[in-house]
Formats: C-alpha cells, structure tokens, sequence
C-alpha cells in the first residue's frame, strides 16, 4: 500500500496529545472491567468449583458483580474506538473491512455472553453451583474468542504491509470478502497473552479491593447480631429465589436441619473472624496469582519488545512464521544501528511497575504492609502498570504505522467550542456519577 | 476512494447497515421512552403509595435493564462497526464534524448505565427522592443521548443549517442545527414514547398482573401514548417541509419508497386504530396477543421508516458531501477524469496486479496522479461501438509518459486486430476486461445494487438493452435518475462496465412476444 498524503487528509479536530490522552486514558478505563471478565470470570469459576469456602465467596461474589462490570467494560470502551476513528481512521477501517465478519463476530460472541453472565449472576444468586459455572463457562469462552478477534484486529491494524496479501487472498474483484485473518500471525497470540497477564494482575487488585473494601462494607461491620427469627423464611437476606426452594424442600419433607441452620444465618455467619479469615485468604491467593501474572504479562511483553520488534527475530524469527513482512527499519544515523521501535525507557519503566506490584503483595502476605493502606498501594501499582502499558501500546502502534501514516504530522483543525463543551459535560457527568454512587454506597453502609 | 470495498453476496452490505439499524432502533427507542415512564410511573406510585403499582415497576425495570442495557448497548455498537464497515468514507467524514458530538453522547451512556443500575438495584434501599432522582436522570441522559445522535443522522439528510450552512463554515453547531434536526427529534421523541408504552401493554399482559393493577397500568399508558402520537405529528409535518428537494421528488417518483410509505401509514393507523380500540376504550380487554400485534405494527411502522430515511437520501450517504458510492461529491470529477479504476487505493492495486501479466501496463502513483489526471485529460478518449476504436487512457500514468508513446490498459478491437507500427499498444484479454467490469462494478455500483440477483440487482434491470445503451446510460447515469450518484469514471470504464453488464445481463424472458418492428411504426 502507498502511504498516506498526510495533507490529503481533513485534519485532527483536536491537538494531537488531546487525542492521545483520551485514547490512553478510555483504553486504561475500559481496560479494567475487560481485565475482570477476562481473567475474572475463570478463576471465579475454578473457585466456585474446588475452592474452599473462602475461594467460593470471592467466586460467588465477583460473579453476582459481572453484569454490572460488563456493561461498564463495554460503554467505557467506546471512548478509545471513538478516538481510533478520529485519528487513525486510515488503519482503522481497511484492517477491520478485510476482517470484517470476523469483526462483527465480536458482537455475536458478546451478546449471548452477556445474557449468560446475567444468568450465571442469577443462579449464583439462588445458590447453585454447578450451573453457574456452566454458563459462567459459556461465558468465558465466547469472551475469550472475542478477545482473540480484538487482538487480531488491533495486530492488522498496526501492519499495513500485510494488508495487500490478506486482500489478495480473500476478495473477489478487488472487493473484500470481509474474511480475510492473521491467525498465522504469531503476533495476535503474543499480545493477547500479555493482555491476560495485566488481566491477573487486575484481578489480584480486584480480589484485595473486594475483601478489604466492598466486603467488609457490606457485612456492615463486626459482631452484628442476627435478628430474632426462628424461620429462615423471614430472613431478609437469604435470596428470594433460595427460600422458594428451601420452602418446597420444606413442603417436601425433605430439608435438612443443616441446610435449614444454614438458610436462618445466612448473611449472618460471618463475625469479623470470618470477615478476616476472607481477608488473610485473599491476601494468600492474591500473592499466588500475581505471580501468574507478572511472570506472564512482563515475560510476554519482553518477548514483544526486545524478540519481536526490536530483535532480530523480528524479521527472520516471528514474523517470517506469519504472512507479515516487517518493514526494513530506518537506520539511525548516530549508531549507525537499526532504529529502535520501543523507546528505551519505556520497558524498565513499565516491568518495575509490575515488580513494584508483585513486591507490595508480597509484603502484604508477610504481614509488612496491612489492611486498606495496602489495597491502595496495590491499587497504585496497578494503575502505574497499566498507564504504562497503555503509553508503551500507543507510542509502539504510532511507530509501527509511522511509514504508512504519520500521525504526529497530521495537521490540526480545531474545533474548540465543541471540544470545551465536551469537557464541560465530562466534567458535570463526572460530578453527577460520583453524587450517584456516593449514594449507593452510603445506603450499603447504612 | 482509499478504503476496501465490503463485498455482501446478494445482499450488498448497506443491507446490513439495515437489519442491525431496525434491530437497534426497536430497542433503543425504548431505552427512551422507557426511562421517562419509569421515572414517571415511580414517582406517581411513590405519590400515591400504591406498593403494588411500585412492585410492578421494579419488575419492569429488570425487564428494560436485560433488554437496553445489553442487547440495546451490543447493537449500537453493532450499528457503529457495521457503518465503518459498509461506508467507511461516510463514517470518517461524520466523526471528523462530529467527534466531539458523539463524545458528548458517551457521557450521557456512562450516565445512563450508573443512573439505571442504581435506580434498579437499590430500588428498595435509596431514600426515596434519591431513588426518583435518579430514575429522572436516567430518563434526562437517554433522551439527551438521541438528541445528541439525531443531530448527527438528520445531518445526513439535510447538511443546511438552520443558521448558517456548514458547508460555508465548516462549523460543529452548524452541521448540528442542521434544518431536520428539530423534526427528527419530535419524531424519535414521539415514537419513543409510543414504542415504549406498547411494551409496557406487553410486558404487563404477559404477566400474572391482577386485573386491577394491569387495568391501571394500561390507563396511566394512554397520556405518553397520545403525547407521543402528536410528537410524531407534527414532526412528520416538519421533516417532510424540510426535507431537501431531492428527497421530496423522490417520494413521489421511487415505487419502492411508495411501497414503504404505504406501510408507514398503514401500520401507523392500525397502531392508533388498535390503542383506540384497546387501551382507550377497553383498557381490561387488552391481552398480551393484541399487545403483540401492537407490537408487530410497531415494527413494521419503524422497520419501514428507516427504509424510507436511507432511501430518500440517494444519490447521497451525507447529503451533498458523499455520494452513495463512497466517493465524495467534490473529487468525482478529477475521479472520472483520473479514471475510478486508477483514483482508488484498492482498485488502483488490482491494475498493479495486472502488471504480472501485462508487463508493458503503466499505473498512476500517489505520486504522480495529477501528471497523469493531465495526461488523461488532455489526450481525447474517443469512444466507439464496441469492438470499434481504440479505448484510450486508464492507465498512461507517471511523468514520463508524457514524453512516451501512449499505452493504453486495454485494447478494445477483438482479439487477432494487429496494428503494425504501433507495437505499444497492450491487448487486455476479454476475460480480464470483463473482471475489470466486475471490479468497476462493485466499487462504483455494489452499494446499492447486487450483480445478477438479490437487493436490485442490476443486470435484470437491462435486460433488452444493448451494449451501446448501457454504456450511453452509465455515462449519463444520474440524468435519467438523478437520485444515482453521477458517473465517475472515464469513457473506457464505462464500456468494461458494460461488457460485464452484458455478460451477466439475463436474456429476454421466452414469454414475452409482440417484438415491435420499426416498420409497423407510423
């Protein structure tokens, strides 16, 4: 393909760092829901399945809390989509038309993904076990699949060279058949490994904040007594659905005393002991997982950055393997050494994060660090981890392209009372989100 | 020009663009019109104390959230990647005036979501205006969310502004304020409370609601139902008086926008006819059959507005910035002149790949484009019968070619014609010519037209016509229907476009007789 005439093009319709920022900042928002129905939804169902009791009330728990996430996942990925068609519209869109039932796959596979996450919160709800992990199964897999098409695209996205081949192989008189694919290239696999890798640390945060914040909230503090009541019927926090059942065991003659003890404490069994055996628990699983995922997401992003794109492997190795052809790279005239795609200081930056993560869990299982303090500390490497991430994707992607289309030189048309409004609405939407949710959260307290 | 053609065997991929279109619009009306009754509902039964009426309303809202929040929230998305993916020229241009503009509605969704979320699942724990407050802004947020969107899509239809052209100025508020955007919005306003309030007959006649409460229910529908009615009224009325010239001719003039606006009003009537006849006068002999009827109607009325829109937009996708055929109106002119093949990314790289056969072909470059377009231009194209002169000038493309004798991409004199002393001159086999036809015809023509059969399909619509016909009507293609893009490319294009046309063109049907000889002719 011919590289684009840059002054050809219409021009950005805000600076070039407004669109980076806010393609950063919606990819790092949608990146955190996306990480959770990821590598949430399994382990919640592994857990729901062999784990102790602890391990089913995180499954139990985060399952009940995935539509929600879900449905945030998806809104809060439309802000990077949005800004991918502004500026990088000329990648975006011949990448996606070669692809494009696979593209719209996505949304087949999402779809029913959704409603069985819905499901699965629903017979979580009225205690089951092995259904909910059915579905949450079902769930899982087409996520999974949709999550490999992402990383095909965003792979085809950032290769223009191997557009012409892939056109070639699928169209019919020069029209896209729309079902052209890179799953040759080896690429699509190494990033969407690294991708699980970032999702396991997010559910290690996700698992802290879960038992330290949102947990111990709910259960509305310690050494609450259960209210007088001899039968489970009137136990107003035993599920709706589960009491019907037990009531037709109950009818049937055949509910056990244990079930029926188990029923009339439900919600009220746990005393702070058990409040903080889930917490020592999850700080325990907390410290397996994210080793998982350091070892996963920095092995495979060092793989990425120093094998493949700036290694030799990246024009004999890796790419030779897929239908890619690397572009030959630029030599910099100072070294007299190929240009460097990863600017060095990128990947320290972004494996001390994960590091810094891995060391803070760490301490936290040793009892160094404790409580809340160390959530938030988590919390922070996981944000200085994934803020990188999203920096390293983005300048990795506008080098990639850089021979194809130069962004940075794109030519700015501003429309600044348009763009001022928007952040005015950002703005008042935030405040308006935040009145919403501090009133959620004080009737949970309350 | 510089995207991938999506090529839908028989279908076209417009049609996509299509389904998806209905499917979402079905439900994202109601996530409108929905929300407002919500709001209204609760905050009456709250009033009233009537914890019965509430109940239903939360079960409702469980109803609504399964149905806006996820299959609502998929086929947007869906909606968005399906017109990347059929226009993609058209959704450039739109993001490019509209970025900020579609930012905006992403607020409002966020909004929406957390607003729906709080409202539904601390139905019974948020202090009760908390609650309402929050049912009011969900309803505040998804009716500003389809102003915002009707902006953008009412903009396709008609690009003058209501105070100023955008055309002139380039301007966002412009583009916005654009002369449809106030009737459209009536009319989405409009059918999204009707829409909503036959869900609400269906939702609670499917249910085991007691024959009070359901009585009720359906009561308290008629006021939204009737306000939405004269919502649709008048913003039927104001977007046929500012629908563009082209637009209203075409009402008149296409069978099938005919077709569909009889369905319009037909399905529309019955809708009132049936609410008159139901919730209006015999509120308790509304059942769940009759609301699926209700519900039928309303698709078809829907189903065939939408139609209507996408039709009486042609020859354009964004009135009078592209045409149908993803060309933008103000390069189809240096097009035809630097010949379609030649002036698109994708068409340009299949005559690259004609090379390996045909060495001696020379193709423009980015480069070298504008020499070329001079070249083109300032050599004639003459154009004969077919199989008469020579076809000049796809392809005399880069800077030298000026000072090189002319070779041309294809030879149009049949196979075995020898021209001695003029050993430049390149033979393009029938075979390639007639795949040059298919390409000329799926990037120039596929977007509203299937080849041999599916959505109008084009080849049985020249059945009878010669080949000298066909080449005069693509050369003129928007003069005896000016709702088609004009033609945009050269003479020789025209013909290689034909030649397919031909070849797949079926052949008059055996029963028709009564061949009228010129002879008989007074």
């Amino acid at each position: 393909m011919p590289s684009v005439d840059i002054y050809s093009l219409n021009g950005l319709p805000a600076p070039y760092w407004f669109i980076q920022l806010f393609k950063v900042l919606g990819f790092i928002l949608h990146s955190i829901p996306m990480h959770l129905w990821l590598a949430g939804l399994p382990i919640a169902i592994i857990l729901l399945l062999i784990g102790g009791v602890n391990g089913q009330m995180f499954a139990r728990r985060l399952l009940k809390q995935m539509p929600v996430i879900m449905a945030l996942g998806i809104n809060l990925g439309i802000v990077p989509l949005l800004f991918v068609q502004t500026a990088y519209y000329k990648v975006f869109y011949p990448s996606t038309i070669l692809m494009a039932w696979h593209w719209l796959g996505i949304l087949a596979l999402v779809l029913p993904a959704y409603y069985l996450l819905y499901l699965t919160s629903a017979l979580v709800d009225a205690g089951r076990k092995w259904l909910p992990a059915l579905s949450g199964c079902g769930a899982s897999l087409l996520l999974v699949a949709a999550g490999l098409i992402f990383a095909s695209a965003w792979t085809l996205m950032a290769s223009p060279e191997s557009w012409t081949e892939l056109w070639r192989a699928k169209s019919i008189a020069g029209a896209a058949t729309g079902l052209g694919s890179n799953w040759a290239d080896p690429v699509v696999y190494l990033r969407f490994v690294s991708i699980c890798g970032l999702a396991l640390l997010t559910v290690t945060f996700w698992l802290l904040f879960d038992s330290h914040f949102l947990f111990v909230e709910k259960r509305g503090g310690a050494g609450k007594a259960r209210p007088d009541f001899s039968d489970f019927m009137e136990n107003p926090r035993l599920p709706k659905s589960r009491k019907k059942e037990l009531r037709r065991l109950r009818d049937a003659g055949k509910l056990s005393e244990e079930e029926e003890l188990e029923a009339l404490e439900y919600g009220y069994d746990e005393e702070t002991e058990e409040g903080d055996a889930y917490q020592h628990w999850a700080l325990r699983f907390a410290s397996v997982l994210v080793w998982f995922g350091v070892c996963i997401s920095l092995g495979s992003l060092w793989f990425y950055y120093y094998k493949v794109l700036d290694g030799p492997e990246s024009v004999t190795g890796v790419h030779e393997a897929s239908m890619t052809t690397a572009p030959a790279a630029p030599i910099d005239p100072t070294t007299g050494e190929p240009e460097r795609i990863v600017p060095v200081w990128i990947p320290p930056i972004t494996f001390a994060g994960g590091a810094l993560f891995a060391l803070t869990v760490i301490l936290g299982n040793f009892g160094k660090i404790q409580g809340k303090f160390l959530v938030v500390l988590v919390g922070l490497c996981e944000a200085v981890t994934l803020t990188f991430f999203a920096i390293t994707r983005q300048i990795i992607q506008n080098e990639q392209i850089k021979n194809y289309l130069d962004i940075r030189a794109i030519p700015v048309q501003m429309q600044l009372s348009p763009l001022l409004v928007f952040l005015l609405v950002f703005l008042f939407g935030a405040a308006l989100i935040y009145w919403m949710i501090y009133a959620m959260v004080k009737t949970v307290k309350r | 020009m510089s995207y991938p053609w999506w090529y839908v065997p028989s279908l076209t991929s417009p049609m996509v663009i299509a389904i998806v279109a209905i499917v979402h619009v079905l439900v994202s009306q109601y996530a409108v019109g929905g929300g407002f009754l919500l709001a209204r509902e609760n905050r009456f039964a709250l009033k009233t104390g009537d914890s019965e009426y509430r109940k239903y309303w939360k079960s409702h809202a469980k109803f609504f959230i399964l149905l806006t929040v996820v299959f609502g929230a998929i086929t947007g998305v869906g909606i968005w990647w399906t017109i990347g993916l059929a226009s993609p020229l058209a959704t450039e241009e739109l993001i490019r005036i509209f970025v900020f503009g579609w930012a905006i509605e992403w607020v409002f969704f966020i909004l929406e979501l957390v607003a729906a979320f709080g409202f539904y699942y601390f139905w019974d724990r948020l202090p009760k205006n908390t609650h309402a407050a929050m049912g009011w802004i969900y309803a505040a947020a998804a009716w500003i969310s389809l102003v915002l969107i009707t902006g953008i899509t009412s903009f396709m239809l008609n690009s003058r502004g209501l105070f100023g052209d955008w055309e002139a100025t380039g301007g966002f508020w412009y583009a916005f304020f654009n002369r449809q955007f106030i009737p459209q919005t009536l009319l989405r306003t409009g059918i999204s409370l009707l829409l909503a309030t036959i869900y609400v007959y269906m939702h609670i006649t499917w249910g085991s609601a007691r024959d009070t409460l359901r009585e009720k229910t359906i009561r308290r529908m008629l006021a939204p139902s009737i306000a939405g009615v004269v919502l649709m009224v008048v913003g039927v009325v104001g977007w046929l008086v500012f629908l563009p010239k082209s637009a209203l001719m075409m009402l008149e003039r296409a069978a099938v926008i005919n077709v569909f606006l009889g369905i319009f009003a037909a399905s529309s009537a019955a809708i009132l006819l049936l609410i008159f006849l139901g919730p209006m006068r015999a509120p308790q002999k509304v059942s769940f059959t009759s609301a699926l009827a209700l519900f039928f109607l309303a698709i078809a009325a829907i189903g065939s507005s939408e139609f209507i829109r996408e039709g009486i937009r042609k020859p354009y996708v964004i009135d009078q910035i592209v045409y149908g055929n993803q060309v933008m109106v103000a390069q189809s002119g240096s097009i035809s002149r630097s010949g379609f093949l030649n002036s698109g990314v994708w068409t340009g790289q299949y005559l690259k790949d004609l090379q390996d056969k045909y060495p001696r072909l020379r193709i423009y470059t980015p480069a070298n484009i504008l020499a070329g377009s001079r070249s083109a231009s300032s050599t004639p194209a003459p154009l004969g019968p077919a199989g008469g002169n020579r076809m000049n000038a796809v392809s005399v493309a880069d800077p030298s070619a000026h000072a090189m004798p002319s070779v041309a991409l294809l030879d149009l004199p049949e196979e075995g014609s020898q021209r001695p002393g003029n050993e430049d001159w390149l033979r393009i086999n029938a075979e390639d010519q007639l795949a040059l036809g298919r390409v000329i015809f799926l990037h120039h023509c596929n977007d509203c037209h299937a080849a041999e059969h599916g959505y109008s399909a084009a080849a049985p619509q020249l059945t009878g016509k010669t080949e000298e016909e066909i080449v005069s009507f693509l050369k003129h293609l928007n003069r005896p229907g000016y709702f088609m893009p004009p033609w945009c490319g050269n003479d020789t294009e025209a013909v290689l476009l034909a030649r397919y046309l031909m070849s797949i063109r079926p052949e008059m049907p055996s029963n028709i007789t009564g061949k009228i000889d010129e002879a008989d002719l007074p």
